[in-house]
């Protein structure tokens, strides 16, 4: 028997309209699952329980009214706590923020509020969208679902936590350099980056006001697309079914190959043989070196994020942010005028060198997502900063729509990612590709209930 | 910086002066460590390469 917390988007609004379920039915499951498994998994920050049972009792009396707000109406959905909801702290996870009470909703919350969809609480975040983990800031960090010794990833940690946890079937985070992605890959569920602006971040704090994307993670493609297209009224998701044949996808195997872990590069060529046999032209093409987009990236996001939180480090609530951000916001002042003109001078070169050598030729590129399976806490208790090894950073740089989902299991026992990406506003190719993988991939996406739960059929 | 040379503690800490930031002593050498790495890489964009 599936378990409510097992439905998928679609399925759950099946049942809602046909009065076989009720909103407060998947709101009071969601929440008995918080209540049982947050102290574990450190997903939410912030759970709503009142504000999240009114909203499904709202929902079902439209609902039985007549009124149907559409896909969304009566679903749970949480918030990467980056985001403002009236009334209640935006933290970004930061000391320096613990107080910082917002006036009004970010205008996706609105959005969520205007389709229906129920809010459960805010979701951990790295502190101020940066680096992590770190346990001395103010949340602990959220444990990777799959096997809590391991991280997340970041910064949208609770996003990814709360959907492979089965605390919520999608979520809203975002992602300046692969924030929704990477996290996406080390729990093993599907996050969206979308083109830029495709989803708005009024009411969102920012890092790098250039590279910053809202996006969305999930359990399936299909719950991701049909979150997308109620937000953008969009019809991506109408479309998923179509398959893959005459499909040309370009493949980057030059960015994982030789610096990947054997699980994760091997899931992916096994992924492109997929692809293949169902019917997609699968094309490996030179491409500029993943470090170009990494350099660019990292010189525009270092100099973005101290001139976001130039006021803060340099006032009285400094001493308040946790030493891994700290260390990451400040370097920034080593860069001059010069570097960042040069970074974004490159930008546009390295945009459009994926424009003529991909999507002039090929309807979407194949790519790794992370390099590794998430690593170990311990690996971090060093309490220095640094990047996983990650090949998300290239479309924050070129704003192109890329899509994270699960490639298989590692032996480890831990999910393996991989990436595609497609033209700006290409967003209905990914779902139609994600959605095709992950169905032929047998890719059945489980919830956790202790142990790791990926399984390959 | 000196010509060719990695950027110096001192100029980092006077950069870091200039923007009213105050670093802990504790973090200094680590936040230096980030500094130079990250105007190391700075300096790799305006390396001629082919696209």
């Amino acid at each position: 028997m599936t378990s409510l917390h097992e439905l998928s988007v679609l399925e759950a609004g099946r049942l809602l309209r046909r009065k076989e379920l009720r909103s407060t039915d998947l709101a009071r499951h969601a929440l008995e699952r918080i209540a049982a498994l947050n102290s574990t998994f450190h997903a939410f920050v912030l759970v709503m329980a009142d504000r999240a049972m009114a909203e499904a009792r709202t929902a079902d009396a439209e609902l039985a009214a007549g009124r149907d707000r559409g896909p969304l109406h009566g679903i749970p959905y949480a918030l990467k706590d980056v985001a403002d909801v009236a009334g209640t702290p935006t933290t970004c996870g930061s000391r320096a923020f613990a107080s910082r009470v917002a006036m009004r909703n970010a205008r996706i919350v609105d959005q969520m509020a205007e389709a229906g969809a129920v809010l459960l609480g805010k979701l951990a975040t790295y502190e101020l969208c940066t680096v992590g983990p770190d346990f001395k800031t103010l949340h602990p960090p959220a444990r990777n679902p799959r096997n809590v010794d391991h991280i997340t990833g970041g910064s949208s940690s609770g996003c990814a936590a709360a959907v492979t946890a089965g605390f919520a079937r999608i979520t809203i985070g975002s992602d300046g350099g692969g924030s929704i992605r990477s996290p996406a890959a080390y729990c093993g569920c599907v996050g969206l980056k979308p083109t830029f602006g495709a989803l708005p971040l009024d009411g969102f704090q920012p890092l790098s006001p250039t590279l910053d994307h809202a996006g969305l993670l999930g359990a399936t493609v299909a719950d991701v697309a049909l979150m997308f297209d109620v937000l953008t009224s969009g019809s991506g998701s109408a479309s998923i079914e179509q398959g893959l044949s005459g499909l040309r996808i370009a493949h980057a195997r030059s960015w994982s190959a030789g610096v990947a872990d054997e699980p994760v590069q091997r899931e992916l060529d096994k992924a492109v043989d997929l692809l293949r046999q169902h019917g997609a032209q699968v094309t490996e093409i030179d491409i500029p070196d993943y470090a170009d987009y990494e350099a660019c990236g990292t010189v525009i996001i270092q100099h973005e994020a101290l001139l976001t939180h130039a006021g803060l480090l340099a006032g009285e609530s400094a001493g308040a942010i946790g030493a891994m951000a700290f260390q990451n916001l400040v370097t920034g002042v080593v860069l001059t005028e010069d570097d960042v003109a040069e970074a974004h001078r490159r930008r546009g070169e390295l945009a459009n060198a994926i424009e003529k050598l991909v999507f002039s030729q090929f309807d979407a590129l194949l790519c790794a997502s992370t390099l590794t399976t998430a690593p170990r806490f311990s690996d971090f208790s060093g309490g220095a900063p640094r990047w996983t090894p990650m090949r998300t950073f290239p479309f924050n740089v070129t704003r192109h729509p890329a899509l994270a989902l699960p490639s298989g299991t590692a032996p480890n026992g831990l999910p393996t990612g991989l990436q595609i990406a497609a033209r700006h506003g290409g967003e209905a190719m990914l779902f139609r590709i994600g959605h095709a993988f992950e169905s032929s991939a047998s890719l059945r996406f489980s919830l956790v209930s202790g142990a790791p739960a990926m399984h390959s059929a | 910086m000196a010509a060719g040379g990695p950027i110096s503690n001192e100029e980092i800490d006077k950069l870091m002066a200039a923007h009213g930031i105050a670093i802990p002593d504790q973090l200094a050498p680590r936040i230096r460590d980030a500094c130079r790495t990250l105007k190391t890489l700075a300096l790799t964009l305006t390396k001629p390469r082919v696209t």
